[in-house]
This record gives structure tokens, sequence and C-alpha cells, in this order.
């Protein structure tokens, strides 16, 4: 990342109050568990009928190589809350996020993603749950690549 | 799940520590035979333990030295022949990790890692041998002589290191002149000048049983990692000295969290008081004459 960049991020993350070291990766597990039944709901409709919860907590949380087992430490003073309206998905279509405190502390030793990463390897086992999490994290390099083109086309 | 404070186990000296390890560890064990909700620990500043575990303070005892019978017969079966981790061969130890039931896999990590035809022995090993004192043997030592009442008052009274072998449990169990002590308390290592009577002609020997045996499943959550020099989980190596690391934390963790904190270090201090860690320490073991090994008194690193 040039210097220029680094210097507007730096200044776009002071603005928003988004603080310092914090995960969009994390941040998406709090909206995800601050909006569950809304989204077991619209799952629902899908008519896909199996959905590994805790497995998908922890994809959602580790697809950038965090949370193996413990979140990254954010000292965050000042919290605050976090909306996410419209999005859009093909298997969701519309589902709106509700605002979420950035103060979720899933970095503390009393959250659970710890005792769900150890569960997860219980269950699937060491390899298949690295081979899982490939899976999602090659798909998000696709999908932002696929942004990227329909933004900058060659 | 209410909250036990176990008093009598101050986790910022390592004895301390990895009773409550061990307490943890078993029962966590118990839950998950049990089909109960994990358990959980923390500790408050002044180093005291509090357990957040599926039974209650007058069930602890009974439930804790249940699942320490297990371990004992482990160690009187699998490991029978076995008097202190060096004495494991790549043989002998494939083959006692090949007959152990999955949950004690753990524990024989704990012990020793074997790597070729060379087997490191566990930093926490102060008992290698010197002084007929053996770590296993004295293990299967310990857990013979405990009783109930020795875990109750480990975990709730001040311990007062008051217990001293019965001459009749002595020679009934053919103990000779070994003394029922893993090696973790400091004062087991006092210098014959430094000494009001003298230990060749007197068993002046007193110690904590009941934390004694409490102390010996914290092997579970530290195994021996093959590396170049191999170490126990959160152990430094320098030379002849070793020294095992470890913090304290004032939030509830379950025995997957605590395992993956002891994993970590203790050298992001910023990041471990985030966590919920509020104090980090240490022990050295260190060597004196003839292969003697001890541990030093523990100190705060921060």
């Amino acid at each position: 990342m040039p210097a220029s960049a680094r210097e507007a991020h730096r200044l776009a993350q002071q603005r928003s109050g988004y603080p310092r070291g914090a995960r969009h990766e994390v941040q998406s597990l709090a909206m995800i568990l601050e909006n569950l039944e809304a989204l077991k709901h619209l799952w629902n409709r899908t008519g896909v009928a199996e959905l590994d919860l805790d497995l998908m907590f922890h994809l959602v949380a580790s697809h950038h190589g965090h949370c193996r087992p413990f979140a990254p430490a954010v000292i965050d003073d000042n919290p605050t809350e976090v909306t996410l309206a419209g999005h859009t998905s093909i298997t969701f279509d519309k589902v709106d996020f509700s605002a979420t405190t950035s103060g979720h502390g899933f970095y503390r030793l009393d959250a659970p993603l710890a005792d769900r990463f150890w569960k997860l390897i219980a269950k699937y086992g060491w390899q298949e749950l690295c081979w899982l999490e490939s899976i999602l994290r090659l798909a998000d390099h696709r999908a932002s690549e696929e942004e990227e083109n329909a933004t900058y086309p060659s | 799940m209410q909250p036990i404070l176990l008093k009598g186990i101050n986790g910022q000296h390592l004895w301390g520590f990895l009773t409550s390890l061990g307490v943890l560890t078993l029962l966590a064990e118990h839950a998950h035979e049990q089909s109960l909700a994990a358990p959980s620990m923390m500790f408050h500043d002044d180093g005291s333990t509090v357990v957040y575990p599926p039974v209650t303070a007058d069930q602890l005892p009974a439930v804790l030295l249940n699942r320490l019978r297990k371990l004992q017969a482990y160690l009187e079966r699998e490991l029978s022949t076995v008097k202190k981790p060096s004495d494991f061969t790549t043989a002998t130890f494939d083959r006692a990790a090949l007959e152990s039931e999955p949950d004690k896999l753990n524990f024989l990590a704990g012990l020793a890692c074997v790597i070729d035809d060379e087997t490191s022995e566990a930093t926490l090993c102060a008992a290698n041998g010197a002084s007929h004192q053996n770590l296993v043997q004295a293990m299967r030592d310990v857990l013979q002589l405990v009783e109930e009442q020795h875990i109750r008052t480990a975990l709730f009274e001040f311990w007062q290191k008051s217990y001293r072998v019965p001459d009749d449990k002595r020679k009934q169990l053919q103990l000779g002149t070994r003394k029922p002590t893993l090696r973790f308390d400091p004062s087991d290592e006092r210098l014959y000048a430094l000494r009001f009577s003298n230990p060749t002609m007197t068993d002046d020997f007193k110690t904590e049983l009941g934390a004694q045996a409490l102390a010996i499943p914290a092997f579970s959550l530290l195994p021996v990692l093959p590396c170049r020099q191999p170490v126990t989980v959160g152990s430094i190596r320098h030379q002849q000295r070793a020294t095992f690391n470890w913090p304290l934390w004032n939030v509830p963790a379950t025995i997957f969290t605590v395992r993956s904190l002891l994993w970590n270090g203790i050298a992001h201090s910023r990041e471990l008081r985030a966590r919920g860690v509020f104090a980090a320490f240490r022990a050295d073991r260190v060597s004196g004459a003839k292969g003697k090994l001890s541990f030093a008194p523990s100190e705060g690193v921060w």
C-alpha cells in the first residue's frame, strides 16, 4: 500500500470512530449474532436443511486467518454502533443488519471463540477445518476480484 | 454455575498455578464424561482461584478424587514401568501412546516428547532420579496416599503443609525414603546447612498432599514441544536454566481457552491485558550439584 493510501486509510478510520486494529470479520460475527433470529428465518426459506451454526460463525470470523482461536485484541475506549442496511446477497436477497456495538469483546478470554474453534477441531479434524476455511477464503478472494474488475475494468 | 472460591490455591506461585490447572482439567473431564456444562476458572487479584464447576462445593473434593483415581490407575497400569519421563524410549513411548485411552494422550505428551531416539523430559520435571526422587513414581506415591480430606483442605484452606507420611503407610506402600512430592515447592530443596534437623537422621518432610495430587493432571495442559530444544509449553531454555512462564486472568476461561492462552505465552502484555490477563509470573528450574533439579521461588514478570 503506498504511503498516501496508508495515511488516507488511517484518517478514514479515525473519522469513522472504528477502533484501531479491529477486524471487520469479527464485527461481522457480532452482527450475525445480533441478527441471528432474522437470519435463521431467511435461511429456512432457502430450503437447505442443515446448518452448522458453529461452523458458520467460525468461518466468518476466521476468513482472514485470525480467530484460530483468539480474535485480535482491540483497545476500544469509545465503542461505536455499526449498521449495515440493505445488504443484498444471492442466497438471502436483501438483509438489514441492525446496529451492533463494536465493543463486542470477542477478543476476551471469556468469549466463545476459542471453545468453538476446539469444538470444531474435534468435530472436523485439523485438516478438514483448514480445508473448509480455505474454501471460504478463496471464494472471498474471487468475489473481491470480481468487484475490483467490475469497478476498474482492464 | 455458581463460582466457588478456592482460597487455598494461589496461582502466584508455580505449585499453586499447576494445582489450579489440575483442578480445571479434572473438572473438564468430569463435565465431558457426564455431559455437563464446561467448567471455567479465573483468579482474584491476590492470586486465589475461582472455579465455575458443574458441581457444588460439597461435591467438589469427591468429584476431583474420583478423577484422580482414574489417573492413578493409568499410572499404575500403562506407565507401571516408568519411573521418570527420561525412562521413555521410542518403543516404550509409542507403546504407551497406543495403549492409552485418547483422554490420557495429552497427559503423556506433558511428560516427555521422543524424537528419533532422543527423549526430552518436561521442563516441569524436577524429580529426575537425583536423591531417589522420580517424577512419575512420585505421582504414583502421591495418588496412593491422597484421600478426600487432603483434597478438601488443599482447596478450601490456606496450605499448612502439615502432611507427613504415617510410618505404617510408608511401610505398607514400601516408600522407603521417597518423599511424596513433585518438587514444585521451592522449600523441597532446602540445603542441609539451612535445616534445623539433620535430614539423613530424621524424616521431617511435610507437604500439602492434596495439592501435590491436584497438580498432577496439569501435565495434560502442558505438552512438551517437539522442537530443536524441546521444552514444555510456556517455557524457554537458556543453557542449563529453564524458565516456565504463566499468566493469571480475571475473566472465566474454559479449559480450551486456557490451553490456547498457555500456548500464546506472556510476551505481549498489552494484548493480554485487553483479553483479561492481569499478571504474569515465572519460575526458574535450576540445576544443582549431581544433576539435582529444583524450582526457584516464583517471580512476577508484569
